[in-house]
């Protein structure tokens, strides 16, 4: 993984509080260091990221699961973030499928909310077919940052 | 990247735009939280905050939220009376703990109980505290509308447009 796109993911997503990121290519995400509490649980952030979505999952790990604590949309202007969409969850396990379908909602009320607002008409199941598709895109390709 | 077709690449682009071109200035509603983002900055420190804007036809509720790390905090809850052309703070309180909707909700509800009383001992008259409350709740209940399914948000939206379009 190319350093100058971790440093560029640390610019652009400081959401991860002054924490820096290294790319984890199993799971095709980058991971923030994370904290342990003092009860020996850890927490980390993982992000999917494509050229148009970083998808943000707060994960906690317990003494026998992973948890899906919370997830944030955030879509890009100019080289700046910006929070589309979050959700919060509780006693919620990670899981990739879950994770997926939740982002590519959360992605989906966005766009219909924007159609709405600018007066624009296109139907449901395109737009959940597109957020799916950018979700995915996110997901499973390669990550890059490109202006 | 794929396209929605009848529509076009310009729509999405402006919404979703690649990384390094700018985003149309709409609105961000937030569906889960039924709740406009607004005002979002990014300190040195790397912490995120930003507004939550909740409207209704009598009342907007401001909320002062800041992520770090994992978590989600509510700094503040403020309440305005909106009559469609300008606000005035009724009641602003500072929370500085881990984001929960339910202490948000009673806070505000809380805090418009805390007007209402006010302007009737003011003009001499009172209620029953447990209808008042009841009828604070309903009033808090309806703010928390969605905009992908509420006929009117458009209507209101035109009137509140001031108060959101001032993204950083």
């Amino acid at each position: 993984m190319n350093n100058s796109l971790e440093n560029l993911v640390n610019q652009t997503l400081p959401a991860v509080s002054n924490s820096s990121v290294t790319y984890n290519a199993d799971r095709n995400m980058f991971l923030t260091t994370g904290y342990t509490s003092a009860a020996g649980n850890t927490y980390f952030q993982g992000i999917h990221l494509s050229n148009r979505l970083a998808i943000v999952f707060d994960i906690g790990i317990g003494y026998a699961y992973t948890f899906l604590n919370g997830m944030k949309l955030y879509c890009f202007d100019g080289t700046q973030k910006k929070l589309i969409g979050s959700r919060f969850y509780s006693c919620r396990c990670y899981c990739d499928s879950f994770a997926r379908r939740e982002a590519a909602e959360i992605l989906y009320e966005y766009l219909k909310s924007q159609a709405k607002l600018i007066g624009t008409n296109i139907s449901d199941s395109q737009l959940e077919d597109y957020a799916m598709s950018q979700v995915l895109s996110a997901a499973t390709n390669r990550p890059r940052l490109t202006a | 990247m794929a396209n929605i077709s009848g529509v076009g690449n310009n729509f999405l682009d402006s919404i979703l735009p690649t990384y390094g071109k700018p985003r149309v200035k709409t609105p961000i509603w937030n569906e889960s939280q039924h709740m406009f983002i607004t005002d979002q900055y990014t300190s040195p420190a790397g912490n995120t905050y930003y507004l939550g804007v909740r409207i209704s036809d009598r009342f907007v509720t401001i909320l002062h939220i800041g992520l770090y790390h994992n978590w989600t905090y509510i700094n503040e809850v403020e309440v305005y009376a909106f009559d469609e052309h300008e606000r005035t703070l009724i009641g602003k309180t500072t929370i500085d703990q881990y984001y929960n909707e339910n202490i948000v909700r009673s806070t505000t509800e809380e805090l418009l109980q805390n007007y209402i009383e006010g302007q009737m001992k003011l003009n001499g008259s009172s209620i029953v505290h447990e209808q008042l409350k009841s009828q604070v709740k309903e009033l808090v209940d309806k703010s928390y509308f969605s905009l992908l399914e509420d006929e009117n948000t458009a209507r209101r939206l035109e009137a509140v447009k001031p108060l959101l379009l001032q993204n950083k």
